[in-house]
């Protein structure tokens, strides 16, 4: 849609969440608060073993248990690999056959009249298994003597994602400096208050209903549909409040098709929840990768080339990762303009769990190393960060060597607007000298897209549009608002333009037999464009037919009238109106009625990648963002506190700041656990910190003072002019902490998450190369 | 979570009995804010557990008539955090109570469970090495004392005898122009648990330079929080200077086995436990001067 010219009154506004008061009160149904008549409990049986073969099990004692009402193996499944709907990635079953590959490995599912029974159960299933050589680093796992995981998976490699356009190998010869270093990113995890689990149902007629704490409805039922081998119209995905996802939900999980084969056989609907510990140590994590990088430049800090090689952890199964490391060479070759670029992923497959999505898909690892290597660029150059990050940033207009092409980009806006907040050219004077605690500040910058089409060739979303008699509306879309706001965005977008109040429109979403079709769900940072164009597209419709009916009740041309506050008027004699209701039932209760039900489709206007070398304008608007980071660190310690960070995000426009604003703080909060707290730790394929005591995410106490900054370029294709917030949040943040870091201390730390030993270590690394 | 039994028993000596009869399959609980997660991540998997909340004289803060402090074990964290008159005594140890975990921790856990529990990684056991506590134990045998920093001997691992209670916790006064001071490391967040944490109780001679004797507890770095004689030794008599301090931060990181784990490696732990505890120490002794 164009920008529009009058005033909006609905748009643009702090309006407090559509559902605030359900969420604050507890009313609000999630799908693990679902019980249903007769309802089982749900267990999974799992490997202890990194890697072994699977000789027999023995699920007798467990069958005869009471209150056991069913136990499931591979054998009572369809065996059909569930987590790519038919593409040669898929390597993954719903249970074990003959071979498990990490631990947590799914081998058996119980379901029991309540979860201690079912509990029981699981330790009375015998299972045989016998231990086979592990690998758990992807750099090992690429050598000749490696122990293979999967069939016709040479070197374990399971994907070799590449980028590559201009000459990079020549560029890097005639630049005049060449920044050439080795970073490591850890597996981070998602954490949603609400872990992965649903409910299942399956009726004597074959249709399943489920009601799951997931990302994407109707992406997770053509999965269900594929892993149940059910119709697609069998599978009933039902709306429930969703407790975060952070990406992790994005695709189906074994606990759904495990539940769905648990409610088939038993009759009962079925309830499978993650534990907390199953949730961190099974449900996937954000990649870790080791990364060789080389930026050239000219003596002026003009960049001409960027290389990158990544081994990026897989774990045991394709996920996503083949995914997310080609959006990271995407980032990679696209973050600031450089013309000759070479990116190489390996995928590789180790024993471990496997890695999934996780807001950033991909770009956080590879913007830590390059946003660092543009500050040693500047560093030796003897150029200013800031100005160096200027002069090459990305402009409306450019085309990036993998196809996308800008158009709204306020990149060096969000440089300068984040660097001025705090200030981050400070000059050595101005520095607090007060003993063994050192001040620094850094900044770093980012690109992201909004929406991508790259799993198929679509990325679109729906809506149904009902005006009631009562002149209220309904809206139905198949996204998913998982905690974001994105009911209230929609909201907001469709009462702004039916000139309708807020409180008279209600959203529904999820609901894959109700909702038209969604391609993605709650992901991809695309909720607000993709469904909100939709959205806008349905009430636009609606507000015609609604002008269509008063012009005539008012005797008045349709362009002479208006719609404010749920009221349709004559512009020149506002004293002229109806409300929306009288309207509304003027169309209805009549010969010849009308009623008003909308519906509209949004496809992006982009281009589907393509496979082999990525390119292709997969999304219909890109994001930028900047983030400036103040830091402390002790130098007795090597502990670093974050003081303030400021965000400038390029959103195209705000639909709400307030809700905006709220992703910017807890962007932040996943960002910094990320640069500084967060690491899963996985030692011989066994997670040593499943839990919150010792899995270190940020709290309010840890958090520094929050400058968000929202810088609006006016989207011509997004809905009311917005682009994207959800993932571009936290894409800079630890590469801004990191060089904070430096400009304290003088040390880098290329290795995430920069600890404090690892901080201490460096610093005694410098102390002993400067005596 | 496999069905267990819950005894409540009206005296120690019946909570005694219950423990003797059912050995390590049971467990005394008070507050069970460590339990009850073993419990739920199936690593302890008990016959029955003995509830002590009806013994209500085991909670509490009182002055004895040397001028010490009994705390009962069931004393909550909280009530140690927020008791003025042990604050004006002792206020390294009421700041100490602030820090352990988080406020609904603190207003269910115990200083006795969290003894007993013996989780290297926590707060109370150092301050209280540092403040020269001694545990009151009950037993079928009677009643002994014990100093802490003998009853935490490793991981989850105490010296009580399996029908042991622990009841009470007694501090001495402080010493005449002593101070103390009670510091925790966190690597990551700060509501963490202690990376390395450091106790100092320094008192000061007549000359107000001297060092005339000190206290001295490391928790966190090694399997079980330990007393620093070493370091102690070091301070005894000797005129407190910057050099002594760090003289003595070498002798307290020499007698420590570090851990090594997901909060930081071991020969990092031993480098935070010298700064520490010199900041430990300097602090102690700003608090000593106050009170020449």
């Amino acid at each position: 849609m164009s920008a529009e010219n009058r005033d909006l009154a609905i748009v643009g506004q702090r309006t407090a969440k559509v559902d605030g008061e359900l969420l604050l009160t507890g009313e609000a149904t999630y799908a693990f608060d679902i019980t249903l008549p007769r309802m089982l409990h749900g267990k999974i049986l799992r490997s202890p073993h990194p890697h072994a073969w699977v000789r027999n099990i023995d699920t007798s004692k467990a069958e005869r248990l009471r209150g056991v009402q069913a136990v499931i193996t591979a054998e009572d499944t369809p065996k059909i690999k569930y987590h790519f709907l038919g593409h040669p990635h898929e390597d993954k079953y719903p249970l074990a056959i003959d071979r498990v590959r990490f631990v947590g490995d799914e081998v058996a599912a119980v379901a029991a009249v309540d979860e201690d029974t079912a509990e029981e159960a699981l330790s009375l299933i015998e299972v045989e298994y016998e231990p086979l050589p592990a690998v758990f680093d992807p750099e090992e796992a690429v050598q000749p003597d490696a122990p293979l995981l999967h069939e016709n998976k040479e070197r374990n490699i399971a994907a070799h994602v590449v980028r590559s356009a201009g000459d990079c190998e020549e560029a890097l010869q005639r630049a005049a400096l060449v920044i050439e270093g080795r970073f490591t990113t850890q597996p981070v995890a998602q954490t949603p208050m609400e872990t992965h689990g649903c409910v299942a149902q399956c009726d004597s007629q074959g249709r399943y209903k489920f009601w799951a704490s997931t990302q994407a409805s109707d992406l997770l039922r053509r999965e269900l549909s594929n892993a149940l081998d059910v119709s697609l119209g069998n599978v009933h995905v039902n709306e429930v409040f969703i407790g975060g996802g952070f990406g992790g939900k994005s695709k189906v999980g074994a606990n759904e098709a495990l539940a769905g084969f648990l409610a088939k056989k038993t009759g009962r609907p079925v309830r499978l929840f993650l534990s907390r510990q199953e949730e961190f140590a099974t449900s996937g994590h954000r990649s870790a990768l080791k990364m060789r990088l080389w930026t050239g430049a000219e003596k002026n800090g003009t960049l001409v080339a960027r290389k990158g090689e990544s081994y990026v952890d897989n774990g045991a199964y394709n996920n996503v990762t083949p995914a997310t490391t080609g959006v990271g060479g995407s980032i990679l070759t696209s973050l600031y303009r450089v013309p000759n670029v070479r990116y190489d992923g390996y995928v590789v497959y180790t024993n471990k769990s496997w890695a999934n999505a996780f807001r950033g898909f991909g770009g956080p690892q590879v913007t830590f190393a390059v946003e660092t290597q543009m500050d040693e660029l500047a560093e030796e150059l003897g150029i200013d960060p800031v100005e160096l990050r200027k002069k090459n940033a990305t402009q409306p207009g450019d085309v990036t060597p993998v196809g996308w092409r800008i158009g709204t980009c306020a990149m060096k806006e969000c440089i300068e607007k984040a660097a001025r907040a705090i200030d981050v050219g400070w000059k050595a004077s101005e520095r607090p000298t007060n003993g063994t605690v050192k001040r620094g500040r850094g900044i770093a910058g980012m690109i992201y897209t909004v929406g991508a089409r790259a799993y198929w060739d679509a990325d679109c979303s729906g809506a149904f549009l009902k005006i009631h008699d009562d002149g209220s509306a309904s809206v139905i879309t198949g996204t998913v608002d998982c905690g974001q706001g994105a009911k209230t965005v929609l909201a907001q977008i469709a009462a702004e333009t039916l000139g309708m109040n807020l409180d008279d429109v209600r959203i529904y979403t999820m609901d894959t037999e109700n909702a038209p079709m969604d391609s993605r769900g709650a992901s991809a940072s695309s909720v607000t464009f993709i469904s909100g164009n939709a959205v806008y597209n349905a009430a636009k419709q609606a507000r015609e037919k609604l002008l269509t009916v008063a012009a005539e009740k008012l005797e008045a041309a349709v362009e002479d009238l208006d719609i404010r506050n749920s009221r349709i008027f004559v512009k020149s004699a506002p004293e002229r109106s109806m409300t929306l209701g009288e309207v509304a039932e003027a169309s209805t209760y009549r010969q010849g009625s009308e009623a008003i039900l909308e519906s509209a489709h949004y496809d992006t206007p982009t281009e589907f990648i393509d496979h082999m070398t990525g390119t292709g304008n997969i999304s219909p608007a890109y994001s930028f963002a900047a983030h400036a980071a103040e830091v402390e660190v002790d130098t007795e310690t090597g502990r670093v506190r974050v003081l303030r960070i400021a965000a400038a995000h390029d959103v195209g426009r705000a639909i709400n700041p307030m809700l905006l604003e709220a992703q910017i703080h807890g962007g932040l909060s996943q960002g910094l656990g990320y640069g500084l707290t967060e690491n899963l730790a996985i030692e011989g394929g066994q997670f040593l910190n499943g839990n919150f005591a010792d899995y270190k995410i940020f709290t309010s106490k840890d958090m520094p003072e929050v400058i968000p900054i929202i810088v609006e370029t006016d989207d011509p294709e997004g809905p009311y002019n917005a682009k994207g917030i959800g993932e571009p949040v936290l894409v800079p943040t630890a590469p801004a902490v990191a060089n904070a870091i430096f400009d304290a201390v003088g040390v880098r730390v290329k290795d995430l998450p920069v600890t404090p030993a690892r901080v201490f270590g460096a610093l005694r690394t410098s102390e002993g190369s400067a005596s | 979570m496999k069905p267990f039994e819950v005894i409540a028993p009206a005296s120690v000596e019946e909570a005694i009995q219950a423990l003797g009869h059912y050995g390590d399959s049971a467990r005394v609980i008070a507050g069970g804010t460590a339990l009850a997660l073993l419990m739920r991540q199936g690593i302890y998997r008990p016959q029955a557990l003995i509830n002590l909340n009806a013994l209500s004289h085991l909670a509490g803060i009182r002055k004895t008539g040397d001028g010490g402090w009994s705390i009962g074990a069931l004393t909550l964290h909280r009530d140690i955090e927020h008791d003025t008159q042990l604050g004006d005594q002792v206020p390294a140890l009421v700041e100490m109570a602030h820090h352990v975990a988080n406020p609904q921790v603190r207003n269910m856990g115990t200083i006795g469970g969290n003894l007993c529990h013996a989780d290297p990684a926590s707060d109370p056991p150092t301050a209280l090495i540092a403040a020269g506590a001694e545990a009151t134990v009950q037993g079928s045998d009677g009643e002994r004392s014990l100093p802490v920093e003998d009853l935490c001997t490793g991981y989850y691992e105490t010296l009580l005898a399996p029908d042991e209670i622990l009841t009470s916790i007694r501090l001495p006064a402080p010493a005449p122009r002593s101070g103390m001071a009670y510091l925790r490391y966190t690597t990551t967040t700060l509501e963490d648990r202690p990376f390395v944490c450091v106790g100092v109780a320094l008192a000061l001679a007549e000359d107000g330079k001297t060092c005339a004797g000190a206290r001295v507890g490391v928790g966190a770095a090694s399997p079980a929080p330990v007393r620093a004689s070493g370091a102690e030794e070091v301070l005894k008599g000797q005129e407190v200077s910057e050099d002594l301090l760090r003289a003595a931060a070498e002798r307290a990181a020499a007698g420590i086995e570090p851990i090594d784990d997901v909060r930081g490696p071991a020969s990092y732990r031993l480098e935070m436990v010298k700064v520490f505890f010199r900041r430990a120490a300097e602090k102690a002794l700003a608090s000593a001067r106050e009170n020449l």
